[in-house]
């Protein structure tokens, strides 16, 4: 029987040193705003080309990004100083192929929301892999503030092992998003000037898609602005606004580096290569305010080869991150649900129930019953958007952009049709708790008027982009619901008398907050947005509350008529927001 | 009359509505940005005291523009690490202005009194203005706090970039390159400034 007590510790024990021994990561390093940590998957056993691979890794969190090489118009590209026993003879920190985010201002970024792992090439000197190695990365995030970080990690490299699947294939994802080298992919770059625009045709690259985006190296001759992609027979053209950076002739040939994203049809999401430029004419027109700042870069840090990212793996998945980017306590994620739950859209909802949960209860003569109902309907729909919002995760590989154009058009619907439904049928609306089953539905609805405000909640944000931990989201569900339950509870102590009837006046008032959401949601499009395609959007918006009313007062096959021209203005408008600024 | 026809009577007036919001949003900058080697952009701000500074009354005289931004932590560490306040001290001759173009209902606008506050906490008693409308700062296309601006007594841009080499700041200060020193360096010795212009670094400006 003693011996019998030690059996499962020493289970455990050989269990854990094998892993202890192999260890493929550091510990994450964790900050509000970014965790970051060193991956080893093959420890030090070189790839066939003699050098080791590893990735630096970071998870951010909502709305805050990382930076690519070129890092746009503001932040900096990160970089590493790497020491290591036996030494290293070369430090390659290599760049996925990035996104382009629109910053306030007319600015814009380059680099990788929600996650990232920057593969990291390392030659060993003297042909001796390193067996241990200390690595610091000095990296920036922004969001609205930029915070720079200074983080230091430390990994014993083991020579042979298992090698660990699930890291193995994270960073191999993340080698997959490297550009591949234009010449290897059979893509030709060519460039003319075009009333003051820059063009850039790559032929090769068999089609486009919605994606397409065109980034260069910055340029101490020209200022470049935002291109915009056309498909054309065999390949894709770029026109690139631009202009003289520096007075006086700027010196011929002008040789730009360029990376394509989005490119189908390609082994790989990205390509780069480099094109010659004709002499520009004698005026160049003024570049538009967006665009990357087009500088010398004279940084000369280790870790950066831009002419390093050439032979990628062919793999071009993309990554999935299955965790938060951040981990905060329990109690914090809970009152990030409840906080949620008092967004301005939802206040009429709770109102709605308060009034019509105490007129039923009246009702039934005076019997309590708690509001089970409508507690486990807000709960259960925070529940299934968020599990939505991970499957969605998933299926496309990566997280759902909350502040993306298209969410935030597709966010104004819920709010339009509330602030609708509180101003053209109060007395519906009133009704909100006339059955369990009602009310339990509008709870179950309750979170798309909630998606709109996810910013302000960080973990429940993190939840409808579907990168939240379950515990998190049953957590932030359980806060999201608390105040559906405490308005049933505050409903039963009310004493009567009540109005058991509202004016619908006082319920038509309620819909200014909904109609407050949607002028916040055209605030944030423009930042994002040019101010001509906002105002498309909010023509689609119009229409689609034109429509729906005209859906509540028509009869017969005009109804089907008016709900489907309302519906395809919904889609007009979200899709309007999603294409790519003019 | 139908409730179609009473409920698209509306229309026009919520169409005019609605497109008031966009109307209201940032115009498209028509102007020229400015380049090195050429005029640099002429503006008449007010420092956090008060005191009005046109860049005409400084014609003869090499001026340095720093876009700033307390709440920048590039801009703060520079400001605490004295990069710029102890290349004013050596440069007794040149011109240092701090340019902030943040707009007033940005969260990190200060208002005078608090930015004095700042400025004496770290020792700069070179004049900061307030661009708050962000007109000068397009006019000089600044992107970045910091955002470095050289004009030469001729009133040409010499140097437009970076305040040195060292984003993250961990060089030694003695190994870092301040090219603003550098192109200052230049200027006093008759050379072009080389490099004219950098990749600047840091937070972004904070435009309306």
């Amino acid at each position: 029987m003693p011996a019998r007590r030690f059996l499962l510790p020493l289970a455990l024990a050989l269990a854990i040193l094998p892993a202890a021994a192999h260890a493929v990561a550091t510990q994450w390093v964790q900050h509000r705003e970014v965790s970051s940590r060193l991956v080893a998957p093959w420890g030090s056993e070189p790839r066939a080309d003699g050098t080791l691979l590893l990735g630096l890794h970071l998870r951010l969190a909502p709305a805050w990004h990382a930076y690519w090489k070129n890092s746009g118009d503001a932040g900096f590209p990160p970089q590493v100083e790497v020491a290591a026993q036996p030494p290293v003879e070369r430090v390659e920190l290599l760049y996925p192929a990035p996104e382009r985010y629109q910053l306030p201002g007319g600015l814009e970024a380059f680099g990788y929301e929600d996650e990232v792992v920057y593969p990291l090439r390392l030659t060993p000197a003297l042909g001796r892999p390193p067996e241990r190695l200390r690595l610091v990365a000095d990296y920036l995030v922004c969001a609205e503030d930029c915070i720079p970080f200074r983080d230091a990690f430390e990994l014993s490299l083991p020579a042979a092992g298992p090698v660990d699947p699930e890291e193995s294939a994270l960073v191999e994802r993340w080698l997959g998003r490297l550009p591949v080298a234009a010449e290897g992919a059979g893509v030709v770059a060519r460039a003319t000037w075009t009333d003051g625009r820059l063009v850039v045709d790559l032929e090769g690259a068999t089609a486009l898609s919605a994606e397409a985006d065109l980034f260069f190296a910055p340029s101490a001759e020209l200022v470049l602005g935002t291109p915009t992609a056309t498909p054309r027979p065999g390949g894709v053209r770029f026109a690139v606004p631009a202009a003289a950076a520096r007075a006086g002739d700027l010196g011929a040939p002008l040789v730009l580096a360029w990376t394509a994203t989005g490119i189908a049809g390609l082994a790989a999401p990205a390509v780069e290569g480099t094109v010659e430029l004709p002499p520009p004419p004698e005026t160049l027109a003024s570049a538009e305010p967006q665009g990357p700042s087009a500088a010398a870069d004279d940084d000369d840090d280790a870790g950066r080869d831009p002419a390093a990212a050439a032979a990628a793996p062919a793999a071009a998945t993309a990554p999935t991150g299955a965790r938060t980017a951040y981990e905060r306590p329990g109690v914090s994620v809970f009152l990030d649900g409840l906080l949620l739950a008092l967004a301005p859209s939802l206040l009429p909802l709770l109102a709605l129930h308060l009034l019509s949960s105490h007129r039923r209860q009246r009702q039934a003569l005076g019997e309590s019953s708690l509001p089970w109902p409508v507690f486990l309907g807000a709960f259960a729909g925070f529940l299934a958007w968020a599990g939505l919002a991970a499957l969605l995760r998933v299926a496309q590989g990566q997280p759902i952009p909350l502040e993306a154009p298209w969410a935030l058009a597709a966010f104004g619907l819920p709010q339009l049709a509330f602030a609708l439904l509180l101003w053209l049928a109060p007395g519906s609306a009133l009704a909100v708790d006339a059955s369990a089953g009602r009310s339990a539905l509008s709870a179950v609805l309750a979170p798309l008027l909630a998606v709109a405000w996810a910013p302000l909640s960080p973990s429940a944000g993190a939840a409808f982009a579907g990168v939240a931990t379950p515990l998190e989201t049953a957590l932030g569900a359980a806060g999201f619901a608390f105040p559906f339950l405490l308005v049933g509870l505050a409903a039963a102590a009310i004493p009567a008398p009540l109005e058991p009837q509202p004016h619908p006046r006082w319920v038509q008032a309620l819909g200014f907050l909904p109609a407050a959401a949607l002028v916040w949601l055209s605030y944030r499009l423009l930042e994002v947005l040019p101010p001509h395609r906002l105002a498309f959007v909010q023509l689609a918006w119009l229409g689609v509350a034109l429509g729906a009313r005209l859906t509540l007062v028509a009869r017969g096959g005009r109804r089907w008529v008016a709900a489907a021209a309302t519906a395809g203005l919904g889609a007009v408008a979200v899709a309007l927001a999603a294409g790519r600024p003019w | 009359m139908s409730e179609i026809t009473r409920t698209l009577r509306y229309a026009p007036l919520l169409l005019a509505t609605v497109l008031v919001l966009p109307a209201c949003g940032r115009a498209a900058e028509t102007a020229t940005p400015s380049v090195v080697g050429g005029a640099a952009p002429d503006f008449t701000l007010v420092d956090v005291s008060g005191e009005t500074h046109p860049l005409a009354d400084l014609a003869g005289k090499v001026v340095v523009l720093e876009w700033v931004n307390p709440n920048c932590p590039f801009s703060e560490r520079h400001a605490r690490e004295g990069t710029m306040t102890g290349l004013a001290e050596q440069h007794a001759e040149v011109v240092w202005l701090g340019i902030n173009s943040t707009a007033e209902g940005h969260r990190d606008y200060l208002q005078p009194a608090a930015y004095q506050e700042y400025l004496d906490e770290k020792g700069i008693s070179y004049p900061i203005l307030y661009d708050r409308s962000g007109e000068v700062g397009r006019a000089y296309a600044a992107k970045t706090t910091p955002h470095m601006i050289v004009i030469d007594p001729a009133g040409k841009i010499v140097y437009d970039g970076a305040i040195d080499d060292d984003p993250p700041g961990r060089k030694p200060a003695a190994e870092r390159t301040n090219y603003v020193a550098a192109a200052l360096a230049a200027q006093a010795a008759g050379q072009a400034v080389d490099p004219a212009r950098t990749k600047p670094y840091g937070c972004s400006v904070k435009y309306e």
